[in-house]
């Protein structure tokens, strides 16, 4: 009884966020193969903890938070630096690949991702789990441990800040 | 038509970080409309980014994670091939602890083997007093160093340490020739941390060692210990050349925790 509970949760709100863990793996790693990795193990840890889960009031965040410690013990170790000192150019010009994209759109999507990556990191963060990942307050809360007014006001600076500065690069790109 | 106002109501707050998942999804199809007007063409792309990465999916289906997954009545088979990365001085240290331990469980089931269980309170002192004078000569004399080692766990576990003692501890710890008998000393000391003398004597250890292992030891104890004075001699190591990099990656960490 307990344990049909427990596949039915796992299958019903672990497996569906596999993009979404994936992404958030995708993001942090810059590849593909260490990000699909991280899932596999997210996937196997959270399968162990299926009857916390349970409990776990939300799962999705919950899974997130999980990929995402296991990400930063992947960064922190050393074999993992010495690689990403290797091939850190590679990703620059990649962001994310999607061939099927109007080239225009590629084109200024391009320019938000870089200056994204010049915002701090929390905002980053919160930036992915709002815009790409859609989660509401209470789950970045989950997810990042943050209070809720606090995400509202780095949210809010983030979103202005890019607008700023992209508003700036877009203007110089006219004048040339 | 369209009520760009709203639209744009909607957008202020958006920018406030006032809007809910919904209104932005709405707010984000509201400016995917062909007509827009000019000022929002900017706004539709930047709230539009998130969708070129909302493409990005998983490379593999839910079967094949499942199917990678261990049976549901199976027991936990992960870690086998991580934490492969513990730092060796850990394992070193947890070994070098074990057999601290092994001697001195040997020492306490062999040296009373039959004493009555109603032994007088004195003549355990008195056998203690003795034990402790043989103890500083087998430290300073001992021949070989398995019986240094036994010395050194030993005198970690006597009860009342005196003056004498401990220098014969710290002269080992500082001068021994065998890097597991100093490690020993190490631990020991640091169970005598309430002393004075003791603390110089493990900070004064930092720029005599070069085993990285004893230093290592030194440095973490010196940390848990919460010893300030530590610091200027950590500083000091770390100007060394030669220096460990696994040192010199504690002190940081241990420099930067006492401060």
């Amino acid at each position: 009884m307990l344990a049909d509970m427990e596949l039915e949760n796992f299958h019903n709100k672990v497996l569906p966020a596999k993009d979404r863990l994936y992404r958030v793996a995708y993001w942090m790693l810059k590849d593909s193969a260490e990000a699909e990795d991280v899932l596999q193990e997210g996937m196997l840890r959270l399968w162990l903890y299926r009857q916390k889960l349970l409990l776990c009031h939300n799962v999705e965040a919950f899974a997130i938070r999980t990929v995402r410690n296991l990400c930063l013990d992947r960064l922190k170790s050393k074999a993992y630096k010495n690689r990403q000192s290797l091939e850190g150019l590679e990703y620059s010009e990649s962001g994310a690949a999607s061939p099927h994209q109007q080239t225009e759109a590629a084109n200024h999507n391009d320019v938000l991702m870089r200056l994204m990556q010049t915002l701090p990191e929390q905002q980053q963060w919160l930036l992915r789990l709002r815009e790409v990942e859609e989660l509401s307050y209470e789950e970045i809360e989950e997810v990042t441990g943050m209070q809720v007014n606090a995400i509202r006001v780095a949210l809010s600076r983030a979103r202005k800040t890019l607008r700023e500065q992209f508003i700036k690069v877009s203007s110089y790109e006219k004048l040339g | 038509m369209k009520n760009w106002d709203s639209v744009r109501e909607l957008l202020s707050r958006y920018y406030e970080g006032e809007t809910t998942v919904t209104e932005e999804k709405n707010l984000r199809e509201a400016l995917q409309e062909a007509d827009l007007p000019q000022d929002l063409q900017l706004e539709a792309k930047l709230l539009g980014w998130q969708q070129q990465e909302q493409a990005v999916k998983a490379p593999v289906t839910v079967q094949e994670i499942l199917s990678k997954l261990p049976a549901e009545d199976e027991k936990p088979a992960h870690k086998l091939e991580r934490r492969s990365s513990w730092p060796v001085v850990w394992q070193i240290a947890a070994a070098v602890s074990l057999l601290v331990l092994g001697f001195a469980a040997g020492k306490l089931t062999t040296s009373q083997p039959d004493a009555p269980l109603a032994t007088e309170t004195a003549t355990e002192l008195t056998a203690m007093r003795q034990e402790l004078s043989s103890l500083k000569e087998m430290l300073q004399n001992g021949s070989s160093t398995s019986q240094r080692l036994q010395a050194v766990s030993v005198a970690s576990e006597a009860p009342s340490a005196d003056t004498e003692l401990l220098l014969a501890l710290i002269e080992t710890m500082h001068f021994d020739d065998n890097v597991n008998v100093r490690m020993a000393a190490v631990e020991a000391l640091i169970g005598y941390r309430q002393h004075p003398r003791v603390r110089q004597a493990l900070i004064h250890s930092l720029t005599i060692q070069k085993d990285p292992n004893v230093q290592i030891m030194l440095i973490q104890g010196l940390t848990a210990m919460q010893e300030k004075e530590a610091v200027p001699y950590m500083q000091e190591m770390l100007r060394q050349a030669d220096l460990q990099q696994v040192v010199r990656q504690q002190l940081q960490k241990s420099i930067s925790i006492l401060i």
